[in-house]
């Protein structure tokens, strides 16, 4: 058996050692504990689709790893919200803007859906910490037991953000007016809450953490999961009706449809493969103009730009990136297109 | 995203890292998250002290904890497989670091060594000095030397977790400390010499 020597700190009292040392031990653990509660309870909270900003990392051979995984986010998406409501709960620094959310009965769902967005957007450059996220977490799970009918509603918007597969379904009850508007481009707002609450949590660490718990929750069973946590969106009242029935309905009778959305944009994307940018374009319109809601549509857009920069249309492609940008600029897709749009720095305030 | 950020294009040239992503998760929600609860803090601070950059280090234990929801962990055995797990994560993103200081890519967190006296009191200052302190020492000794003197586990217990014999982490720390004096005075010195 050895003895163990004794530890440098205990015995050394050359002052420079011992705080260099102390750096480590008392620093490192002070700040592994705070970056754990971000980490783990944003993860917990946002359901996020983490999986989408994990193949943006790996941009473009991720593509479908990314369309898949984000369903099976989707797919176990009230699950995951469930999960991040009582993991939000446990939020130490819980500011609780909560009560004006919930006691806001003025505020209409499409505002609800869109201010994370904005908040997030605004607080992008507040740090490391993600100062959007307890903010934006905590208050839709605190809306829950102001209202116990309503808690199903508060996690699904905060599972929404920042899956993207979550995104075009929610907001399309968000905008009635924009049902018509096949256009990808005419609906930007789309994508501004889902990208903007990422920007919010501002930490793809826990967004990747999320996706590893949501890919996880989906594993032993995929949109099967999904099942009793939907079917009690059902219930889900006007208040936030907005983005939970459009959850529901996908999650209920989504698969064969998202299989055929899947499998259009599986067109699009192997005719980019072969460098054919103009039957891509066609694709990704004969996508638009049979799901004009789709659940892929970040996807399809995202094809769309490269398509446009392939075929050498490359203020289009710009033009059309920057738009992307501007309305979703945390988007699983943001680096990319940034280089698509010819910005090589993250625009600030955006 | 980060600068340093650990891009997972290149966490695929990790070893492994491609035959992971298609392997089928192992562990389920629950027993991954109860893993994360309970290993989250101890692998921060691993990965930060085996090299890697704050910034970066959030990406890292997920990265480790990726890795460990594919595989079939024996009861017991966690921690000891998270750790080795986090030393080839590390390894991997101070090649990626050094690379990049390399092509001249800027390198954030890097020590200017410019510190006046009062920077030195600060604790993060000391802390970005202990990082070059800790460069000077091999990956094996240095998992060691900061099981040992950071993390206050017993001679006995590292050698399990690290899977060596206890003869070899002893023998491990004892260099690691004789390294670690010799980097502490070199470092002393540049302070010394830049002050006033």
């Amino acid at each position: 058996m050895t003895t163990d020597p004794v530890r440098l700190l205990s015995q050394e009292d050359d002052a420079f050692t011992t705080s260099l040392l102390r750096s480590a031990r008392d620093g490192d653990a002070e700040t592994a504990r705070s970056r754990k509660a971000a980490v783990l309870g944003a993860a917990g909270g946002a359901a996020v689709g983490a999986a989408a900003l994990l193949a943006a990392k790996a941009a473009p051979r991720a593509f479908w790893s990314a369309v898949g995984a984000k369903w099976l986010v989707a797919g176990t998406l009230a699950v995951a919200g469930a999960a991040g409501l009582s993991a939000a709960f446990l939020w130490p620094t819980s500011p609780s803007p909560a009560p004006s959310l919930a006691a806001d009965p003025d505020r209409d769902p499409a505002s609800q859906a869109r201010a994370p967005g904005k908040e997030g957007a605004g607080k992008e450059g507040a740090g490391k910490e993600g100062a959007g996220t307890p903010e934006v977490d905590p208050s839709r799970a605190a809306a829950a037991p102001a209202d116990p009918a309503a808690s199903p509603g508060p996690a699904d918007p905060s599972a929404q953000p920042a899956d993207p597969a979550a995104e075009s379904g929610a907001s399309a009850p968000a905008f009635p007016g924009s049902d018509s508007a096949p256009d990808p481009n005419a609906d930007p707002a789309g994508e501004a809450s889902p990208g903007g609450a990422t920007g919010g949590a501002g930490d793809a660490a826990a967004a990747r953490s999320a996706a590893l718990a949501s890919s996880n929750a989906s594993n032993p069973g995929p949109p099967g999961a999904g099942g009793p946590a939907s079917a009690a969106v059902g219930h889900t009242p006007p208040a936030s009706a907005g983005a939970a029935p459009a959850d529901a309905a996908s999650s209920a009778k989504g698969e064969p449809a998202l299989a055929e959305e899947v499998a259009a944009l599986r067109a699009a994307h192997e005719a980019l493969g072969k460098g054919q940018s103009q039957r891509c374009l066609e694709a990704v319109d004969a996508y638009f103009a049979r799901f004009p809601r789709g659940h892929l549509s970040a996807e399809a857009r995202f094809l769309r730009v490269q398509a446009l920069a392939g075929a050498g249309r490359r203020a289009e492609a710009a033009a059309l990136a920057k738009s992307m940008l501007a309305a979703s600029p945390r988007s699983p897709y943001a680096a990319r297109l940034r280089s698509i749009a010819g910005e090589d720095v993250a625009p600030a305030g955006q | 995203m980060s600068v340093t950020g650990i891009a997972l294009s290149e966490t695929a040239d990790l070893e492994e890292g491609l035959r992971e992503r298609e392997r089928p998760f192992v562990l389920d929600g629950a027993a991954l998250r109860a893993l994360q609860e309970e290993h989250f803090e101890f692998l921060w601070r691993s990965l930060r002290r085996l090299g890697v950059p704050e910034s970066d280090v959030d990406d890292a234990v997920q990265q480790v904890f990726l890795v460990a929801a594919r595989r079939v962990i024996q009861p017991g055995a966690e921690r000891s497989f998270l750790f080795s797990t986090a030393l080839r994560v590390a390894s991997h993103a101070r090649r990626t670091l050094r690379r990049r200081r390399e092509s001249g890519d800027a390198v954030p967190e890097q020590t200017d060594a410019t510190p006046s006296p009062e920077e030195l009191l600060d604790q993060r200052r000391a802390r970005a000095l202990l990082d070059d302190v800790l460069e000077a020492l091999p990956m094996d000794v240095r998992a060691v030397f900061i099981l040992f003197e950071l993390e206050e586990m017993t001679v006995v217990e590292i050698a399990q977790v690290l899977g060596i014999p206890t003869g070899t982490a002893a023998s491990r720390l004892r260099r690691g400390r004789e390294m670690f004096h010799e980097a502490v005075a070199r470092v002393r010195g540049q302070v010394h010499r830049k002050q006033p």
